[in-house]
């Protein structure tokens, strides 16, 4: 079987090229926080499955290259820098916090606890279904530290 | 221009504006001439993905993107005429946009992301775009468009805004109008008897007094006496307080429930999606009774504590100021102590219950599926898993006791220190060493109200997590009762005593979350007594249109026309009276055969029920029942089988006789030989109704006049079954075919 080829559409899309010609297809990543950049599903607008890349190995090294810039792009979070306050309130927990993209205020439910990932940062879904990654406790400043202590496991 | 509720909730929360800015309405003229603003929408990424102030403007004729920036704005329009489509991309927390135009082979008109809190309205814009819809409208529907799809997951999280702690407490102190004469007994009492708690300590004072100066013992006799008084009257205000308050506590819960239970019954199946089980049947239950503990006992508690506290210091000052003054003083700190306490128990009380959440998790999942746990033989795994998480607890409840155990016995060593204190200073003037003197009897009085400081303090600092509590129980509450049926009935609502059971859909739509849109423009007739097969993959939409049909929601365009009538404009009671319907997953309730069958028609005969049931085959089963049809189901009908419990409910539609009859998926969760007896039972019940149904094995809907293939929401093909079948390249051909073969490859 031929190597899976990547190009971009004139109107910016990623495609695969097919026997049909090239379609195009975004990216389903099976395992973004387990196994970041790997298994990798291609789908069409349709939703179909076109291509299963266990890894971007097995892509010529334009189609790698297209592909990791996609995967930057589609797999981006706010990564939390610093947390201004956390404050409980009936049924939510908000958070003023400036993140890599800018400063954020945004709301969880009290029940959604962040999520410890295995790189040992942490996964934050706010109520609109925004991800917000802290990458470490330390990395934190003590302020910050201090009122995200409580809520990791 | 006052803000709306989701106007408020937007600035409270989101930190973005809660309207297009006046700003950029003024330039919209010099923008795009005049034309109507249709909707807008904030794309808050810019191509780097930083957060960026953008908005996205969609005209009568143009769609504006706008960039604000601190020096100035960056204007783009495009007519609409020449957008071709919109290439979505979804990405983990965000999305992209690429506006197309005619051309396809060139790039995109304009490349905008966005994170996924604007994709609700900005898909409000994608969905007039696509469907070309009105393109004139009033702004004041753009700003409404835009607060309600904004707001929206706030609003299902919490249905009220922050800063109206006082508002709920008002509120949820009128429940107590009903009983003012109950509020001013129990509070009256509770006055004089603490009032009463004052006098002891002064009359023993008295007492030791007069020993000591060698008083008549009549005149100390009478002392005992007013000791009795005083503890007999006590006494009383004790019982009168607290049996007022507490049954006054106790129907204020339960006017709440009533209410709450009551309004929930009118709330339409959005809310119950929306919100867990658990969760609502907590507000009805727990929520209430904490509601009452806080109004039987948390109000007069705080206040009475108040005024004891006012009361001791007034009562030693007048005693002896020195000394007085010995233990009023520190008062102040030891009440900041109890704040700093308490927000340090708070942080590590979070910790504990972040823990303790852990271990609850593990055990909703494994109890459940303990099935599972041992078909894959994972004891032990699971085990050691809880195992870790008790260990946590532990740990973290550990440094909760850690730290209260420090505190309050710090806290009464502060005590026996101003107690030292006192004995320090009083016992030079005890012995005439220093002036003025004092009495032995001032001195025990003192020392009798210094003891009593303590427990009033201790209220007063838990009165702000007491308050927190009963507040956020309030709200919770409130939130059912200020939840509006999202199916608002009229008031001159048509009753029809008897449908036909002709039923119209004219270009309907639906979504259920305002985005993702579940039936696409959907038109179709079905005439009285005629049987219609609603076929389709999953997902395409098929429970969604009963849903409709029997108006659980409304669709978001079109209309649904019962005999000719808009299904809006039906009094609904009526209406659902005469729709049957047997659903895949039958809801039993806890209770005998008897009542199951007739649930809704309590005055049903004996022998109608027993009719029902042997049209439904379920007569054979239930008499041979210990107590045939008196015989108590367990919850949900667990104790019978699947088959029993759906013919069970075949025999409440058949007794019912529905004049609308929607079969969904009746026969898909079960075996060969229950599935033809639950057909058999069917084609007792279809004959002279109209009758949708939904099928899995599409050899069952053989006998239905028409059927209607459905495919992501839209209606592809209809048909009967052998011209549906004809069709080469047909959804149903395909469908049918490949269940064929799977029958197929099992028979072989």
């Amino acid at each position: 079987m031929s190597k899976p080829t990547l190009i971009h559409l004139p109107d910016g899309q990623l495609a695969l090229q097919t026997e049909h010609g090239p379609e195009a297809v975004q990216i389903s990543p099976c395992f973004p926080w387990t196994a970041p950049g790997k298994f990798l599903s291609l789908r069409n607008s349709e939703g179909e499955e076109l291509c299963f890349l266990e890894s971007p190995e097995v892509l010529d090294e334009a189609s790698r290259k297209l592909l990791e810039q996609e995967i930057a792009q589609s797999t981006g979070t706010f990564l939390i820098t610093s947390i201004q306050t956390l404050k409980k309130e009936i049924e939510l927990r908000c958070w003023e916090v400036t993140t890599s993209r800018g400063p954020r205020s945004f709301q969880t439910e009290l029940d959604e606890w962040p999520r410890a990932l295995p790189d040992g940062s942490f996964l934050i879904e706010d109520l609109f279904g925004d991800l917000y990654v802290i990458s470490s406790l330390d990395k934190l400043d003590p302020v910050s530290a201090k009122l995200f202590w409580p809520l990791i496991g | 221009m006052p803000l709306s509720l989701n106007q408020r909730l937007i600035e409270s929360y989101t930190s973005q504006p809660s309207r297009l800015p006046d700003q950029i309405r003024k330039n919209l003229t010099e923008i795009w001439g005049e034309q109507d603003l249709v909707l807008y929408a904030m794309a808050d990424l810019d191509a780097e993905l930083h957060l960026q102030e953008q908005w996205v403007v969609l005209g009568s004729r143009d769609l504006c993107f706008i960039r604000m920036e601190s020096s100035a704005e960056t204007r783009c329009k495009i007519p609409r005429s020449e957008i071709s489509t919109i290439h979505e991309t979804a990405d983990i927390s965000g999305y992209r946009w690429r506006i197309m135009g005619k051309d396809k082979t060139r790039p995109p008109l304009i490349e905008i992301h966005f994170s996924r809190r604007q994709q609700r309205c900005l898909e409000n814009i994608r969905l007039m775009l696509e469907a070309d819809a009105p393109s004139t409208t009033d702004s004041e529907l753009a700003d409404r468009a835009y607060s309600s799809s904004l707001s929206e997951p706030i609003r299902d999280a919490q249905a009220t805004i922050r800063g109206d702690q006082k508002a709920v407490i008002w509120r949820l102190l009128t429940y107590l109008k009903p009983y003012k004469k109950d509020v001013w007994i129990g509070g009256m009492a509770a006055v004089f008897l603490t009032a009463l708690s004052l006098v002891p300590p002064r009359i023993s004072g008295l007492l030791i007094d007069g020993i000591e100066s060698r008083t008549s013992t009549n005149a100390l006799w009478k002392y005992i006496g007013f000791l009795t008084g005083a503890y007999i009257l006590h006494t009383f205000f004790v019982w009168v307080r607290l049996s007022r308050m507490a049954y006054m506590g106790e129907r204020v819960a339960h006017d709440i429930r009533t209410q709450v239970y009551a309004h929930l019954q009118t709330l339409s199946l959005r809310f119950f999606t929306r919100k867990q089980t658990g969760s609502i049947i907590s507000r009805c239950s727990s929520d209430t009774d904490r509601l009452w503990d806080f109004i039987a006992f948390g109000v007069i508690e705080v206040a009475l504590s108040v005024l004891m506290l006012l009361g001791l210091g007034t009562v030693l000052m007048m005693l002896d100021w020195r000394l007085g003054l010995l233990l009023t003083l520190p008062v102040p700190f030891i009440l900041f102590s109890f704040v700093v306490h308490g927000r340090k128990m708070q942080h590590i009380y979070l910790k504990a219950f972040r823990k303790w959440s852990d271990l609850t998790s593990v055990l909703s999942g494994t109890i459940p599926g303990i099935r599972v746990v041992k078909a894959f033989h994972q004891e032990e795994r699971e085990t050691k898993r809880f195992l870790h998480c008790n260990d946590d607890c532990l740990h973290s409840f550990t440094q909760v006791h850690k730290v209260w155990t420090k505190f309050w016995p710090s806290l009464t060593f502060c005590f026996h220190v101003i107690t030292l204190a006192v004995y320090f200073f009083a016992l030079p003037r005890l012995t005439g060493e220093a002036v003025p003197a004092i009495s032995i009897g001032t001195f025990v009085t003192f020392l009798l109200y210094a003891g009593m400081f303590m427990q009033p303090l201790q209220t007063i600092g838990q009165m702000t997590r007491m308050m927190n509590r009963a507040v956020s129980s309030a709200h919770r509450i409130f939130e059912i009762l200020d939840t509006e049926p999202h199916i608002p009935e009229n008031v001159n609502q048509l009753k029809i005593p008897r449908l036909d059971g002709k039923i119209q859909f004219e270009n309907v739509r639906f979504s259920y979350d305002g985005v993702r849109q579940v039936i696409k423009d959907i038109s179709f007739e079905l005439q009285p007594g005629e049987m219609v097969g609603l076929v389709g993959p999953s997902g395409a939409g098929k429970s969604t249109l009963i849903q409709l049909m029997v108006r659980f929601y409304d669709p978001s365009a079109g209309r649904i026309l019962i005999d000719g009538h808009e299904l809006r404009e039906l009094d609904m009671g009526s209406y659902r009276t005469q729709v049957g319907m047997v659903l895949q997953e039958p809801y039993l309730f806890h209770g005998s055969i008897r009542e199951n069958i007739a649930y809704g028609m309590e005055d049903a005969s004996p022998g109608s029920i027993v009719e029902a049931a042997r049209a439904a085959h379920a007569h054979e089963f239930i008499c041979k029942l210990p107590q045939a049809y008196e015989t108590v189901i367990g919850e949900r009908g667990q104790t019978l089988s699947g088959g029993e419990r759906q013919r069970i409910s075949i025999a409440r539609a058949i007794l019912h006789n529905p004049r609308i009859l929607i079969l969904d998926e009746a026969t898909s969760n079960v075996d060969t030989e229950t599935e033809r007896k639950i057909q058999d039972a069917l084609d007792q019940l279809i004959s002279g109704r109209t009758v949708i149904a939904i099928a899995h094995r599409l050899s069952t809907l053989r006998r239905a006049d028409r059927l209607l293939v459905l495919k992501d929401g839209k209606l592809v093909e209809s048909g009967s079954h052998e011209e549906l079948l004809k069709k080469e390249a047909g959804v149903f051909k395909g469908l049918y075919d490949m269940q064929q073969e799977l029958h197929q490859t099992f028979v072989i």
